[in-house]
């Protein structure tokens, strides 16, 4: 088994008396997609939270590429490869499509503190971005206020924003929530394009998504993760038809 | 974009033509009034490069008038009254100001943000109160404008009022490359949506506090603009109505527009100007008049204009 890129051991996070992640032992390999699945309120997003450094667990670790990096901060998780997309979209609603995704690619092209010169004119921020845009199939919509997109191209644009800053790891956090079923095809193609491009840590409840996506799944329920493995393990698992599936074993 | 630009460029050549009018129709006093104005857009300009592009509603910019006007009256209080050194100090000492409050202030958020800014700000108007040397609650003449090797005299009202012109131009030239830049797009872009900022790998803190150094130190000019037209520095210059108006010429004229803060100090100044001049009690009248505009121009003054480009 190749060194896995993603370690997580003994995670733990509560809130008052709940705990959300509850013990729990992750790993993901270099170019794997793994599908985390579970109810509402299992703690799905609370973990991709911890992963992504904008919650600080109570314990445990998580090491990434060989580095700890339990305590560092989202910006700096960013800078390492981390990408994430949120449950609800997080876009700037302010800016064109072409200038969210042109400030992705601003925050790996070198440093910031540049004061005088337009960046909207900086060909090396703003080719990449469109390149992008022209990849997740935004491009004629590049300079159209993100708040005016459509709901599934919100979501596209917030996968393109995570894409432009050349992620190795992207924890996405159901990408194709309220998309329509073609768009939702759409994305699930697109993310199906990314496959060992980079590593893929997904939340998603669409099960046709997971299963055409994943190459392994964790079953998470109440904070801890019940069972996982190949698909077609999990899909046969009956404690996991029990409790998450829905069905009599 | 045109039209935008046509009407803006007009308002430029209206102010160049000020003093010739006032001294045709024989009204000085217009020249000391737009002189005024054009000052405290200046300190409007600044605040709205961290109010309106950075989110942060600091409630405590008159700070820097008063740290820019000290550093003029104080320096003059010992017999120095050389201009390019009153005013060197007025910047540096605004930005350094700027840099400890903003050092502790940025990392806190809404209301405590306010709160630690207003906090700040009323220490350094106490700090000048207790001050005898200088004057303390009564403040202190500036006998001897800042001198600038002769190049310019402030004693002359029409000379003085150009310079104040070029130097508002010029910084809100500045403060118009500055967002437009790299560093301006992250700042604005942690004003638009923080989790989303860090999530690409910026950490806002530094680029806020960069621009409130700035933005101090443009104000501290403008203190030092200020204490050479009253020729007057008082702690006064810092009292906490005085950072509400300059927030206000802010909001009034549109927040994160390259125009807004000039046309708000223009609007809430001259018509403070004419309320003054009815009546004595024209506060009562400025007050309601304020909040009605705010909820007629909801994008303020500047969104009543042709719409520019999408960055303007
Ligand atoms: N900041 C918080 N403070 C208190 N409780 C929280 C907080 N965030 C999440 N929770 C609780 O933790 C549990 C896990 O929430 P989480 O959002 O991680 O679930 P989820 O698996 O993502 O659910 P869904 O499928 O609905 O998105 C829920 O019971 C939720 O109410
Ligand atoms: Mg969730």
């Amino acid at each position: 088994m190749p060194e896995a890129i993603l370690d997580v051991r003994g995670l733990r996070k509560s809130f008052g008396a709940l705990a959300a992640t509850d013990g729990v032992d992750l790993d993901l390999r270099e170019g794997e997609t793994h599908a985390i699945i579970g109810p509402n309120g299992a703690g799905k997003t609370t973990l991709i939270s911890q992963l992504a450094g904008n919650l600080r667990p109570d314990a445990g670790s998580i090491r990434f590429a060989g580095e700890d990096v339990t305590r560092l901060s989202a910006p700096q998780r960013a800078r390492r490869g981390f990408a994430r997309s949120f449950q609800i979209t997080s876009i700037y609603r302010d800016f064109t499509a072409l200038d969210n995704v042109a400030l992705a690619v601003q925050a790996h092209a070198g440093h910031s503190f540049r004061f005088w010169r337009p960046a909207r004119a900086e060909r090396r921020l703003r080719d990449p971005a469109r390149a992008v845009l022209e990849e997740v199939g935004l491009a004629a919509r590049a300079d159209v206020p993100a708040a005016n997109l459509a709901h599934g191209e919100q979501r596209q644009l917030e996968v393109a924003m995570a894409l432009a800053t050349r992620p190795r790891l992207l924890l996405l956090d159901e990408p194709v929530a309220g998309m329509g079923l073609e768009e939702s095809q759409r994305m699930v193609q697109f993310l199906s394009g990314l496959k060992g491009k980079c590593s893929i840590l997904l939340v998603e409840h669409d099960m046709d998504a997971v299963f055409t996506l994943a190459d392994r799944i964790s079953v998470l329920v109440y904070g801890r993760i019940i069972a996982g493995g190949a698909p077609e393990q999990v899909r046969a698992n009956p404690e996991v038809r029990r409790a998450y599936l829905g069905e009599e074993a | 974009m045109r039209a935008r630009a046509l009407i803006l460029a007009a308002c430029v050549l209206l102010l160049l033509a000020v003093p010739p009018l006032a001294m045709l129709f024989n009204q000085p006093y217009y020249i000391d009034l737009l002189r005024r104005v054009l000052i405290f857009a200046i300190a409007a300009v600044s605040l709205n490069l961290i109010l309106g592009y950075g989110g942060l509603v600091s409630f405590g910019h008159a700070a820097y008038l008063g740290v820019g006007g000290y550093s003029v009256g104080i320096l003059a209080f010992y017999g120095i009254h050389n201009g390019w050194l009153q005013w060197s100090l007025a910047i540096l000492a605004s930005a350094l100001v700027a840099l400890v409050i903003g050092a502790i202030s940025v990392r806190t958020r809404g209301i405590y943000f306010i709160m630690i800014t207003l906090a700040f700000t009323q220490m350094l108007y106490y700090l000048g109160v207790s001050v005898e040397e200088y004057g303390g609650d009564d403040g202190m003449r500036l006998k001897v404008k800042s001198q600038f090797s002769g190049l310019i005299d402030l004693d002359n009202p029409i000379a003085f009022y150009y310079l104040v012109l070029a130097l508002l131009l010029a910084a809100t030239y500045v403060v118009h490359r500055l967002v437009n830049s790299r560093f301006g797009l992250v700042l604005r872009a942690a004003k638009s949506n923080e989790a989303r900022t860090r999530a690409i790998g910026f950490s806002p803190y530094p680029y806020q506090l960069v621009a409130f150094v700035i933005s101090g130190a443009i104000c501290g000019l403008a203190g030092a603009l200020y204490a050479n037209h009253t020729a007057y520095i008082a702690p006064a210059f810092m009292e906490w109505t005085r950072s509400g108006e300059i927030m206000f010429m802010v909001i009034l004229g549109g927040m994160g527009t390259t125009p807004g803060p000039v046309l708000g100090a223009f609007a809430l100044l001259l018509v403070e100007d004419q309320l003054a001049g009815w009546t004595q009690h024209w506060q009562i009248i400025l007050g309601p008049l304020l909040v009605l505009s705010v909820l007629f121009f909801r994008r303020g003054l500047a969104g009543l204009l042709p719409k520019g480009r999408k960055d303007a």
